[in-house]
C-alpha cells in the first residue's frame, strides 16, 4: 500500500481531530483536563503488527475496546490499553467514590466507556469526511493478545492496519501514559480517496 | 408535534424485555416503550413529545450531551456503563428495588423529519450484577477454601513430618502391626532395643502367613494370651516389666510394653501399636539400690553395735567383721596411733576369713608402710597389687596372707587422723570406688567408737589413779598424824613431868635427860616435815635430767647416814665404779638415803648392806641389798603402796620413805621394785634412764 506524504499527514490530522473531540468528552466526564495527542501514525500489515506488538507488550493479555463498522468501507477499530495505562485511567474515571462495587466490573465499565468515547471521536471525524452512512456494532470489551484483538473472522492477511500511538496526560493528577488506536480497514482505498477530497479547514 | 410515526416505526420495541425510548435531535421523547413505563412509572402519554430533561433532568449535563449529539448525525453508538452511571434513568422493579441498567444509545436513520434519532435501550443488569456479585462471593469463598485447604494440607504435611520426626527420634520403641501381625512400621529405638537388623524386620514384615501369632509372642510369656486376644477383640494391654532376650545377642534385657489396638472404619482391629521401653538400666539401678539398702542396713547395725560398746577390742572386731563381709574381702585390720607414743601405729588385732586374730600389738614407725603413709597423708589407697608398691612393708604374717588388692582409708575424728583401716584381697576382682565410699561410711562411726573407747579407757585410768591418790591421801594423813603424834606425845609427856615434879627440885641429870628427850622428839617432827616438803617438791617441781656422778651422790648419802651406820655397826659394800644415768642429783641422793636407812633399820643384826647397779637396754637398775628377814609376796605387793607402814614388829620408821623413792624414780622416768623372800633378805631397786 503506497500512501503519499500528504495522505499520511491528512490521515494524521483526521485522527487528531477525532481524538481531540474525544478529549473534550473525557474532560466533561472526568471534570479534569485530559490531553490526547497522536504523535505519529503507522500503516502495518497484520504480520508487522504482530512483530511490533510482541516487542512492546510480549504475549500478555491486553484490555481493549473494539468497534466494528460497515458501510462504504468496513473494518474494526480498537483501543488497546497497556496494563499500566489501564490502571491509571480506571483510577481517574472511578475517582474515590467507587464504594462497594466490584472492582473488576468497574474496571470493565470504565475502560469500555473510555474506549467508546475515544473510538467515537475518531470514527466520528472519519464519518464526517465520508459523508456517507456507516453502520456500527456496539462497542465490545475484550481481553486478549493484540493480534487476536485485531483479527476478525474475515480479516485477510493483506489487511492494512493503521496504528496510532496515542499519548494521554492529565495535568491535575500528574498522570500520563499511552494507549494504542488501531484500525483494520478492509477497503483502505475508499478511505484514502475520501482523504484526497478532504481539505482540513474547509 | 405528532409522533404517530414513531409509534408505528418502533412498535416492535414494546414487545422486548428491555427498556427502550427514542429521542429526536431536540431531545424530545418520540417513543417510550411499555417496559420503560413499567420501570420508571412514567406513562407514555405523559412523556411523549416532551423534552426528556423535563422528566429526567440528570441527562441534561454537558458530559452526556457532548457524547449524545453526534448520534443525531449518524455517529457511532454510545455506551453508559451501569457501573459508572447506575441511575442515569431512575427505575425501580415491581418489588420496589432500585434497578441498575447498562444503557446503549444508537443512531437510527430514517426518522421524521428525515434524519437520525437516538434509540436508548436499557438493559436491566440488576440480576446479573447480583449474580456477578454472588459469583464473586462464591469465587472468593472458593478461593478462600482453596487457600484454607492448602493451609490445612500444609499443616497436615507438617504434622506428618512432625509425627515422623517424633517417631524416628523417640526413645520409646514404636511398632505398628496389621491385624495379621505383619510389621508395618518400626522406629530406630525399637530396632535398638531388640538389636534387630534389616533382615529381621523384612522377616517380620512378611510374617503372619507362615507363622502363627502364638509363636511370635512367646517372648511375652504369661502376657502372650492377652496380647493375642487384643489382635481380634481390640483394647489395650499394659505390661509393666518383662525380662527378655535380644534377637541377635541373646543378651538379657528388661522391657516395659504398652500394646493397644486401633480400630478401623468397620470397628474391627486394623492396627496394633506397641510401645516398648527399655528398662534394663532402671532394673539395674533397682538392684543396685537393693544392694545399697542391704549395705545401709548392715552399716546401721554396725553403728548400733558400736555405739553400744565401749571396749576397744570388741569395737574393732565388730568393725572388721562387717567390713570383710560387706566388701567381700579376705582380711581387714585396724591401725591406731599409739596414745602414749603419738606417732607410732599399733595394730591391736586383725580379721581374716571371719575370725579375729590377736596380732600382739604390731607396730609401725611414723610413715612406715602403706598404713603409715595413709595416716601421715590422710589420703586413701586403692591398689590392685599392694605387694608391688614400694611403700609396702609386710608386717602381718605374710605366710598367711598374700596381699594383692588393698583398700585403705584414714580413720578420722573431728578432722584428726587417729589411725587407718585396711581391707585386703577382694574375693572377686578389685576394690571399686563404691567400695571406698562404703568403707568410709563404715569407718566414720567406727573411728568415733574407737575414740570413745580410748576416752573411756583414759577415764577409767584416771578414775583408778584418782582413787589410789585418794587412798594415798587418807593413808598419808593417817600416817603423818600418827608419826607426828608419837614424838609430840613424848615431848608433851617430858614437859609435863618437868612441870609437875618441879624441875627445880629434880636432879640436873634427870632434867637434862628429859630436855634431851624433848629435843629428840622435836627433831623427829622436824624430819617428818622436811620429808613432807620433799615429797610435795617431788610431786610438783619440774627438774632437768642430767648425767649423774653416782659415786659422789652415794658418798654424800653415806656421809649423812654415818651416825646410824656406826650405831648399828653396819657394813656397807660399794662397787668400784658406777654407770652413768640421767636424773636430778638431790632427788637421787634422797632415794639412796631412804633405801640405805631402811636397810639399816630393817636389815640383819648387824646389817650387811650391798649397793650395786645393772645396765639394761635403755635404763640402769640401781639396788640396795640387805640381810634382813625378807618379805612375803603379799608384803612385797604392799611395800610401795603409799604410806603403808608394815607391821614388822620392829616398828621403826614412818613409812614415807618408799613412797618418796617411788615418786622420785617415776618423776625421773624410771620405776621401783623389790625382790625378796622370807629369810633371804631383800633387794630394793630403782631404775633411771641410761646416760650417754
Amino acid at each position: 500500500m503506497q500512501v503519499t506524504e500528504y495522505q499520511m499527514d491528512a490521515l494524521k490530522e483526521l485522527v487528531n481531530i477525532g481524538v481531540g473531540k474525544a478529549a473534550g468528552a473525557l474532560n466533561q466526564m472526568l471534570r479534569a483536563h485530559v490531553s490526547l495527542i497522536v504523535p505519529h501514525l503507522q500503516l502495518l500489515s497484520l504480520y508487522e503488527l504482530e512483530a511490533a506488538s510482541r516487542a512492546s507488550f510480549g504475549v500478555a493479555n491486553l484490555a481493549a475496546v473494539s468497534l466494528e463498522f460497515w458501510g462504504p468501507f468496513s473494518g474494526n477499530a480498537a483501543l488497546v490499553f497497556p496494563p499500566d495505562s489501564a490502571a491509571k485511567l480506571v483510577d481517574i474515571v472511578t475517582g474515590e467514590d467507587f464504594g462497594g462495587l466490584d472492582w473488576d466490573e468497574l474496571r470493565v465499565g470504565a475502560l469500555t466507556e473510555i474506549g467508546n468515547i475515544v473510538l467515537n471521536g475518531v470514527m466520528g471525524s472519519i464519518g464526517n469526511i465520508l459523508k456517507q452512512h456507516i453502520d456500527y456494532s456496539l462497542p465490545r470489551y475484550t481481553e486478549d493478545t493484540i493480534t487476536r484483538l485485531m483479527t476478525r473472522a474475515n480479516t485477510s492477511a493483506e489487511a492494512t492496519i493503521l496504528l496510532a500511538q496515542t499519548h494521554f496526560a492529565i495535568a491535575e493528577y500528574q498522570i500520563e501514559g499511552d494507549i494504542v488506536l488501531l484500525f483494520e480497514v478492509g477497503a483502505f482505498d475508499t478511505l484514502l480517496t475520501a482523504i484526497e477530497n478532504f481539505r482540513p479547514g474547509q | 408535534m405528532d409522533f404517530a410515526w414513531a409509534a408505528v416505526k418502533f412498535e416492535a420495541l414494546d414487545y422486548l424485555p428491555v427498556g427502550a425510548f427514542v429521542l429526536n435531535p431536540g431531545f424530545e421523547v418520540c417513543f417510550w416503550n411499555r417496559c420503560m413505563e413499567a420501570w420508571t412509572g412514567v406513562a407514555r402519554a405523559a412523556i411523549i413529545g416532551r423534552p426528556v430533561f423535563e422528566v429526567f433532568p440528570r441527562l441534561n449535563q454537558p458530559s452526556y450531551l457532548t457524547r449524545l449529539r453526534p448520534l443525531f448525525e449518524g455517529g457511532p453508538p454510545v455506551l453508559f456503563s451501569s457501573q459508572l452511571h447506575p441511575h442515569l434513568i431512575p427505575a425501580v422493579s415491581p418489588t420496589g428495588a432500585s434497578l441498575v441498567h447498562d444503557v446503549s444509545v444508537m443512531a437510527v436513520p430514517g426518522c421524521d423529519p428525515a434524519g437520525y434519532c437516538a434509540l436508548f435501550s436499557l438493559q436491566d443488569v440488576t440480576g446479573m450484577m447480583q449474580r456477578i456479585q454472588d459469583y464473586r462471593k462464591m469465587r472468593d469463598q472458593a478461593m478462600q477454601e482453596i487457600v484454607e485447604r492448602e493451609r490445612a494440607q500444609e499443616a497436615l504435611r507438617q504434622s506428618e513430618l512432625l509425627n515422623r520426626a517424633i517417631i524416628e527420634h523417640s526413645p520409646v520403641g514404636i511398632t505398628v502391626r496389621d491385624r495379621e501381625g505383619r510389621l508395618r512400621l518400626s522406629n530406630p529405638a525399637w530396632r535398638t532395643i531388640w538389636g534387630a537388623t534389616d533382615a529381621d524386620i523384612a522377616q517380620m514384615e512378611r510374617a503372619g502367613q507362615d507363622k502363627s501369632v502364638a509363636q511370635r509372642f512367646t517372648y511375652l510369656q504369661d502376657w502372650a494370651p492377652q496380647v493375642r486376644e487384643l489382635f481380634t477383640t481390640g483394647g489395650a494391654v499394659q505390661i509393666p516389666e518383662l525380662e527378655v532376650r535380644e534377637f541377635r545377642s541373646e543378651a538379657a534385657a528388661w522391657i516395659s510394653q504398652h500394646v493397644y489396638a486401633l480400630p478401623g472404619r468397620d470397628g474391627a482391629v486394623e492396627m496394633v501399636v506397641t510401645l516398648t521401653l527399655d528398662i534394663t538400666e532402671r532394673k539395674q539401678w533397682e538392684q543396685t539400690l537393693l544392694q545399697r539398702n542391704e549395705e545401709l542396713a548392715r552399716i546401721n547395725q554396725l553403728v548400733q553395735r558400736l555405739s553400744a560398746r565401749l571396749d576397744l577390742e570388741e569395737i574393732i572386731t565388730q568393725l572388721l567383721d562387717t567390713v570383710t563381709a560387706l566388701l567381700n574381702a579376705e582380711a581387714a585390720a585396724v591401725w591406731l596411733t599409739n596414745p602414749t607414743q603419738q606417732e607410732t601405729l599399733v595394730c591391736p588385732t586383725f580379721f581374716q576369713r571371719g575370725r579375729s586374730r590377736d596380732c600382739e600389738d604390731l607396730r609401725l614407725l611414723p610413715g612406715q608402710g602403706l598404713m603409715g603413709w595413709v595416716v601421715q597423708t590422710g589420703e586413701s589407697l586403692n591398689l590392685d597389687n599392694a605387694a608391688a608398691d614400694p611403700r609396702f612393708m609386710p608386717v602381718i604374717a605374710t605366710a598367711e596372707i598374700q596381699v594383692t588388692t588393698l583398700l585403705a582409708i584414714p580413720l578420722r575424728v573431728q578432722g584428726q587422723v587417729i589411725g587407718a583401716l585396711e581391707v585386703v584381697n577382694k574375693l572377686a576382682g578389685a576394690f571399686s570406688e563404691a567400695d571406698r565410699v562404703l568403707l568410709e561410711t563404715l569407718a566414720a562411726p567406727a573411728a568415733v567408737a574407737v575414740d570413745n573407747a580410748h576416752l573411756v579407757e583414759r577415764l577409767r585410768r584416771q578414775t583408778t589413779e584418782l582413787q589410789s591418790r585418794n587412798e594415798e591421801l587418807d593413808a598419808f594423813a593417817h600416817t603423818v598424824a600418827h608419826d607426828i603424834k608419837t614424838p609430840l606425845n613424848l615431848i608433851i609427856g617430858y614437859a609435863e613431868l618437868l612441870l609437875e615434879d618441879g624441875y627445880t627440885t629434880m636432879p640436873e641429870a634427870q632434867v637434862r635427860e628429859f630436855l634431851a628427850a624433848i629435843m629428840h622428839g622435836g627433831y623427829k617432827v622436824n624430819t617428818i616435815i622436811n620429808e613432807l616438803m620433799l615429797l610435795s617438791q617431788v610431786r610438783l617441781k619440774e627438774v632437768p635430767r642430767v648425767a649423774l656422778e653416782m659415786g659422789a651422790i652415794i658418798a654424800e648419802a653415806v656421809q649423812r647416814l654415818q651416825p646410824l651406820i656406826e650405831q648399828a655397826g653396819a657394813e656397807v659394800t660399794l662397787p668400784a665404779a658406777w654407770p652413768i644415768a640421767l636424773g636430778h642429783a638431790p632427788w637421787v641422793e634422797e632415794a639412796w638415803v631412804n633405801y640405805i636407812s631402811n636397810a639399816l633399820k630393817y636389815g640383819g643384826a648387824p646389817p650387811r648392806i650391798e649397793l650395786g647397779a645393772e645396765v639394761a637396754a635403755a635404763e640402769i637398775r640401781f639396788w640396795v641389798r640387805d640381810n634382813g628377814q625378807g618379805f612375803t609376796a603379799a608384803q612385797q605387793a604392799q611395800l610401795f603402796a603409799p604410806f603403808a607402814q608394815l607391821e614388822q614388829g620392829r616398828g621403826k620408821g614412818h613409812g614415807l620413805g618408799l613412797s618418796i623413792v617411788r615418786r622420785i624414780a617415776e618423776r625421773l622416768g624410771g620405776a621401783v621394785g623389790v625382790t625378796s623372800a622370807v629369810g633371804q633378805g631383800s633387794t630394793f631397786w630403782f631404775t633411771l634412764p641410761k646416760g650417754t
